[in-house]
């Protein structure tokens, strides 16, 4: 067993019942009674706000156990185990995992950076994507990047993106998150989470909407949090090339960019296209 | 030709739902694809791209939505149906993984955690990748069994070194069969066990010895592959097989040393042959295709030549039961193969005059190609070693040939057909329209990872093929033989009997059916 089990915020901590939508690579799908899924998760670097962590070990074993299209159950955070049809996992107490005091000091450090933060992260993430070299789904001139470029002309952008898109997480959904996201980064959190209020959870797929609703709330997954915190210390810590009056030496400069560098792969490699989705939303919503 | 699928309730890995769609791109008459969730966003994509319908409509963000746009509705069907395999298969190996109570690791440390005894790891990930992994697996003091292809040679020969230097073994890349303490890895049969040991550069070469060991007596001690650039290679110089034969002639549970590869360099024969003989061990060495046994020397006293895969059996097993060795033309009398002779070249019609041999094992098409050139003249293959007879297109057969339908060609985005016989089936149909057929030749592998039932899969579309031969006035004679032995899951008389139920005659050995086929093709021609 596992010493601990992190829960992200928008779990349900009572006892719950829901049926097991897929075992994916590295994570355990569940659909929670209350029209989201539940997502059991093997890393930690995966962690997401309807998430839980219960280590690798007891991932691997639960995969086991599993059975796509029955049910699994939660005993409740008081005394937690997960039972499916081939067995019952216990798993480690749970203990919160919030991305927010993460995310706080990344919109602190934003500030801190002064006026041309926002143009400097987009930059800095416009030449992340390029170093990728992505061409399908929106970033490519097929059927969904054509319509992309078209539904990017109407006023509603971005909200109009929500179930735009292939992938399970519909590609627009991991767009409109990271937009969010940039935005908070930027300092208009409100402006942007009231934006999001009027988006339609209907219109897109449970994990789309598990995703948007977490968005919604200003919650995102670790990997997209940990892009944020990288890309807010290259802004105001000096990343790019050498100017005056940087306030500090090229060394830190340099694990800086390595952090960011590190950031935007860990992100290229979520899921087929969600992460490269996200860091073009991010791009955009920081960028403003 | 637009086509539209629609799957309710779907859900799957994005990254599968992604290979998916490229998958269906690069289907042959494909000019446009989508996969995605049936989200109104989506369906109002496909709307305009001119897909309709009423399961278009009827689509919900949970559905998965597969459209196709190709050149002609079978186009677009084939197409469809495979990426709907494709993630279909993907979500029942989920499920089959499901609730068995066996537990999943993610890494090889994890695994290593939950069976610290464990001393081999087999390693299946796409060349690019494989490498590393079993690089990290030699490292924990592993032996490794790398079922990949795709590996460079580079990377096999710093492997291989790597690996010597800590007295451990690489079976392949490309190796797809071995029996380590009695445990079928891969694709292999359930045998007995006993005190042959086997190492071959040659997959199915090894399955056919180790079952024919197996039906005359003696049985299998070990079965070590190699992968089938380790003796063909000089660069990479044999270090497997030389590794694997100190190890068989180290080990006392094993009395006899059988080699099977295709012909080896010349420096890397001398090499084994030499290692074969400080062996003392008494050893039976088969190279299919050899022309010049020059290259090997003169053998010690202790190592014998064997002409094909079941000369190679037939020694072993005389060896291992302290028996002379007896050679064999035919199980049945010489009598009875004249009477199936005269049955089956009975009734063909003026145009049949040629063989067409349809192989899921590689190294069983080469026997038949090596044993039927000599009897026939020349014979294309795909596996040919004269490049003036390597069809230019290998999906069409011309005059005599043998097709490896296990070759790379034929498994671009689809199983190996000793899997999926579909490739097979698909080409049997071919050849029915073609009315110079004369016989067909045929293996069927048994054994874990093969399909539960081959010769249920192939006989319908065997007695369409010798219907259609019929309807033209001619007669489709067939020839098969069974790779497998009466434990494997399959059952080796059930799938003879299928066979034969569907006009076959089912021979005991690959070189008997591709003996026995050229005989009925040369009495017909005869007359």
């Amino acid at each position: 067993m596992n010493p601990r089990a992190l829960a992200g915020p928008l779990v349900p901590r009572e006892a719950w019942e829901a049926r097991a939508e897929g075992v994916f690579r590295g994570a355990i799908a569940l659909a929670h009674p209350d029209g989201l899924w539940v997502t059991i998760l093997r890393s930690r670097e995966d962690m997401e706000p309807r998430g839980i962590w219960p280590g690798p070990e007891a991932f691997d074993a639960l995969a086991g156990l599993v059975v796509p299209g029955r049910p699994v159950v939660f005993s409740g955070e008081a005394d937690p185990f997960l039972a499916a049809p081939g067995g019952t996992l216990r798993t480690g107490p749970l203990e919160s995992w919030d991305p927010r005091p993460e995310l706080a000091d990344a919109v602190a450090a934003f500030r801190e950076a002064g006026p041309s933060a926002p143009s400097a992260a987009a930059e800095l993430m416009r030449a992340a994507l390029a170093t990728d070299g992505y061409t399908e789904g929106l970033h490519g001139e097929g059927p969904f990047g054509r319509r992309f470029a078209e539904l990017r002309k109407e006023p509603g952008f971005p909200c109009n993106l929500a179930g735009f898109g292939p992938g399970t997480t519909p590609a627009g959904d991991d767009f409109l998150a990271g937009w969010c996201l940039g935005g908070i980064l930027r300092g208009e959190g409100e402006s942007v989470l009231l934006r999001f209020a009027g988006i339609d959870g209907s219109r897109t797929t449970v994990p789309g909407r598990t995703l948007l609703a977490g968005a919604a709330r200003g919650l995102f997954p670790a990997y997209l949090v940990r892009l944020a915190s990288a890309l807010a210390a290259a802004v105001s810590g000096g990343a790019g090339p050498a100017r005056e009056g940087d306030r500090d030496g090229p060394d830190a400069r340099g694990r800086r960019e390595d952090i960011l560098a590190s950031a935007a792969r860990a992100a290229f490699s979520h899921g087929a296209s969600s992460g490269r989705d996200a860091m073009l939303g991010l791009m955009e919503g920081v960028g403003g | 030709m637009k086509l539209l699928r629609v799957r309710k309730d779907s859900y799957h890995d994005s990254v599968f739902l992604m290979l998916a769609t490229q998958e269906l791109k690069a289907s042959g008459g494909v000019l446009d694809a989508v996969v995605a969730m049936g989200t109104d966003m989506n369906r109002e994509l496909l709307s305009d791209m001119g897909f309709s319908g009423p399961d278009l409509d009827g689509a919900g963000p949970n559905d998965l939505v597969v459209a196709v746009e190709a050149g002609d509705a079978a186009k677009a069907e084939a197409a469809a149906a495979r990426a709907l395999e494709l993630v279909d298969r993907k979500k029942s190996a989920a499920a089959a993984s499901g609730g068995t109570g066996l537990a999943r690791s993610g890494s090889l440390d994890a695994a290593l955690g939950r069976l610290p005894g464990a001393n081999l790891a087999v390693i299946s990930l796409p060349g690019a990748y494989a490498a590393r992994e079993a690089r990290k697996a030699l490292d924990r003091g592993l032996h490794v069994m790398l079922f990949s292809d795709n590996v460079p040679l580079e990377e096999e020969i710093a492997l291989k070194r790597h690996a010597s230097a800590k007295g451990l073994l690489v079976m392949g890349p490309d190796c797809g069969t071995a029996i380590v303490n009695g445990q079928p890895l891969c694709f292999a049969n359930v045998v007995r066990r006993g005190t042959v040991g086997v190492a071959a550069a040659s997959g199915t070469g090894l399955q056919e010895v180790t079952c024919l060991v197996d039906r005359y007596g003696a049985g299998i001690s070990q079965a070590v592959g190699t992968g089938g650039r380790d003796l063909k290679n000089a660069a990479v110089g044999g270090r497997t097989m030389l590794l694997a034969v100190a190890a068989l002639a180290a080990d006392p549970a094993t009395s006899v040393i059988v080699v099977i590869s295709k012909p080896p360099a010349p420096d890397t024969a001398l090499a084994v042959m030499e290692a074969l003989s400080r062996s003392g061990k008494p050893c039976v060495v088969h190279l299919l295709g050899l022309k010049d046994p020059a290259v090997l020397g003169k053998p010690a006293a202790n190592v014998h030549l064997a002409s094909d895969l079941e000369d190679c059996a037939r020694r072993a097993a005389a060896l291992a039961r302290g028996e002379p060795h007896r050679p064999v033309e035919w199980d049945l009398s010489e009598a009875e193969i004249e009477r199936i002779v005269e049955r089956e070249a009975s009734g063909f019609a003026p145009a049949q005059r040629h063989l067409r041999g349809l192989y899921t094992g590689g190294t069983l098409a080469d026997e038949a190609l090596f044993l039927l050139q000599p009897l026939l003249g020349p014979v294309w293959s795909n596996n040919q070693t004269d490049p003036a007879l390597v069809p230019p297109d290998p999906q069409v057969s011309t005059g005599h040939t043998i097709v490896d339908l296990g070759d790379d060609v034929f498994t671009v985005g689809r199983p190996h057909p000793m899997i999926d016989p579909s490739t097979r089936t698909d080409r049997l149909d071919k050849e029915a329209e073609d009315p110079s057929v004369a016989v067909l030749l045929l293996d069927l592998v048994l054994g874990y990872g093969s399909h539960p039932d081959p010769a249920g899969a192939l006989a319908p579309r065997l007695e369409a093929a010798r219907a259609k031969a019929a309807a033209r006035g001619g007669r489709l004679s067939v020839v098969a033989s069974v790779t497998g032995t009466p434990s494997d899951f399959q059952g080796l008389e059930d799938q003879k009997r299928k066979l034969e139920a569907a006009g076959a005659v089912v021979m005991p050995s690959n070189r008997q059916a591709a003996r026995l086929a050229a005989r009925i093709l040369q009495k017909g021609a005869a007359r």
